[in-house]
């Protein structure tokens, strides 16, 4: 069967007209997958119940039940849980740890029939803008197999735009769920932090950890976030109902114009220009905003996040789970195991948390960061008094060549120059494709990240559907 | 550039880095803090954190059924003897 560009929508339409089973649309991606993952790598496992699932599946419509998301094959993210499956955060310290319990998320998935493929590579623990940091090796750009997929999630997105999944779940915490969407051309929605509960996601950035959707359109994005949004009391920070405003159609779009003019690649700026006229002739209003202390977004983020990673990474240890190294005595087999389990990108924040965190550092660091957070969260407060949705690009470049910023860890971080202040602020964004620029002989997807105030997740899919429509 | 004592930070964070790693994060670690120390230029104030984070608490009762995630706990261990975790004796006898 054809799987290039299903959607969700079309694949459900497929499902309840009879034209195909979900045991067979499993098995077709399935198949696909298989051919293709030896190239992308971006499956760590093809999971071998996916059949059993799909039969599950089928027996709901059968039955006259389901949803929009029963039977439809998904690429979820390796630090995901899904009782019974390995779960390894694409890290060796977890390479053979099988999840006690099923995630908020998957128990909502499960519930309505959907089926899940495998798990995906990642930067280890969502560490990193490319999937370079996978203790299993990178992923691939489908667009240009030579190139990153982007990060962290870089193996669902690879997945969804290679069609070896129809959509798939990542977590974003400074940009890994847009970036690696922009850079594979397909869509990526973060919701407003608390929309969707983490209970079962690996803790990376607690104050900044989202778990999120990868698309083909702006629809599927709006299906899958209903399906896993909500309440849940096992994470504290879950909004409830009542925060969500309903569906408005935004008109007014602030650019902050000054915070794009650095480290922005000038046909990206160009394409992101030309799609913010086109969005004008659609009736868009387009006006020039001020977000003074964006400029301050990704050195407060790189101390917050480490710092809240040191401390969430301070579980593997290797008592109760997990890889175990043998040392001299106790704290030496703490050494010994977190020293082999973790890669060099976990290390290196690790130490970061714990230098800013540390005794008479950590006012100048860790405080003043979250004092400068206030400052992010605040410049949005403000910018949304006056427009309804801000728009940048959501990469400032296109996607890499494998290895041309791995030593250079700095140069990695500002892969993310666009996407982390909106984890700062907590606000939902959605990225969605804006066109390609040419690298050497391939034309790299690139993407436009819109922005909405707390709670206005749904202000993002009208304008996200009428970007799509217009930008070919 | 600032001076970071990278052993000092690897005991805390109880890991363990080789003498060659060790000779690039002295370099690479205090590069990174460099870069994120710009937010000294910004005008915020620190005080104490308010704003949209804020705990969300459930009732303080039973969560779940009382074991029945025992059985699974118990395979994920490294080293497991009848229903127990086993880890290293720490009291030394002398």
């Amino acid at each position: 069967m054809e799987l290039q560009n299903l959607t969700i929508k079309e694949a459900r339409a497929l499902l309840d007209e009879k034209k195909v089973t979900a045991v067979e649309l499993a098995a077709a991606y399935v198949e696909r997958a298989k051919k293709k993952n030896g190239e992308l790598n971006a499956y760590l496992e093809i999971f071998d119940d996916v059949n059993e699932q799909a039969q599950r599946a089928d027996k709901i419509i059968a039955d006259g039940g389901g949803s929009m998301l029963t039977g439809i094959p998904l690429a979820i993210k390796d630090n995901i849980l899904i009782k019974g499956h390995i779960a390894s955060g694409a890290s060796k310290i977890l390479e053979n740890y099988v999840a006690s319990y099923d995630a908020h998320v998957i128990e909502q998935l499960k519930n309505v029939g959907a089926v899940f493929l495998g798990r995906t590579n990642m930067d280890e623990f969502a560490m990193g803008s490319s999937t370079e940091n996978s203790a299993f090796g990178p992923s691939k750009n489908p667009h240009d197999v030579t190139r990153i997929p982007g990060g962290s999630s870089g193996g669902s997105a690879a997945a969804v735009a290679g069609d070896l999944a129809i959509a798939g779940l990542g977590t974003d915490t400074g940009g890994s769920v847009r970036q690696p969407a922009a850079l594979c051309g397909i869509v990526g929605f973060k919701p407003t932090y608390g929309a969707v509960s983490r209970y079962g996601a690996m803790a990376l950035g607690s104050s900044l950890d989202q778990i999120s959707p990868f698309t083909k359109t702006v629809e599927d994005a709006e299906f899958l976030f209903t399906t896993i949004r909500g309440i849940d009391s096992r994470d504290a920070t879950a909004l409830p109902d009542t925060y969500f405003s309903t569906t408005t159609s935004p008109k007014r779009i602030g650019v902050p114009k000054k915070f794009l003019t650095q480290g922005i690649d000038e046909d990206v700026l160009e394409v992101f220009n030309e799609s913010l006229e086109l969005m004008k002739k659609e009736g868009y209003e387009v006006v020039d905003i001020e977000l003074p202390n964006m400029k301050y977004a990704l050195a407060a983020y790189y101390i917050v996040m480490p710092a809240e990673a040191s401390t969430n990474l301070a579980r593997y240890d290797g008592v109760r789970y997990g890889v175990k190294e043998e040392g001299e005595n106790l704290t030496d087999d703490y050494m010994q195991t977190r020293g082999k389990g973790f890669g060099a990108e976990s290390r290196r924040r690790i130490l970061i948390g714990a230098f800013v965190l540390s005794s008479g550092y950590a006012d100048a660091y860790y405080r003043k960061a979250t004092a400068v957070r206030e400052l992010i969260r605040n410049d949005f407060r403000e910018a949304f008094k006056d427009v309804d949705i801000i728009a940048t690009p959501t990469s400032p470049t296109p996607a890499f060549k494998i290895g041309e910023k791995a030593n250079d860890p700095l140069a990695m971080y500002t892969a993310d120059i666009f996407t982390v202040p909106v984890n700062m602020a907590g606000v939902p964004a959605i990225s969605v494709p804006m066109g390609t620029v040419k690298r050497e002989d391939s034309a790299l997807p690139i993407g436009m990240q819109f922005i909405a105030p707390h709670g206005a997740d749904s202000s993002l899919f009208p304008i996200g559907k009428d970007f799509e429509r217009i930008v070919v | 550039m600032i001076n970071v004592d990278i052993e000092k930070l690897a005991e805390l964070s109880r890991l363990a880095i080789s003498a060659e790693e060790k000779k690039e994060l002295e370099k690479e670690i205090p590069e990174i803090l460099a870069f994120v120390e710009q937010i000294s230029e910004a005008a915020g104030e620190l005080k104490k954190e308010t704003g949209e984070h804020y705990n969300i608490m459930r009732e303080d009762d039973e969560p779940h059924e009382s074991g029945i995630y025992t059985e699974e706990m118990l395979k994920a261990m490294p080293d497991e003897k009848n229903g127990y975790l086993r880890v290293r004796k720490i009291i030394a006898q002398d």
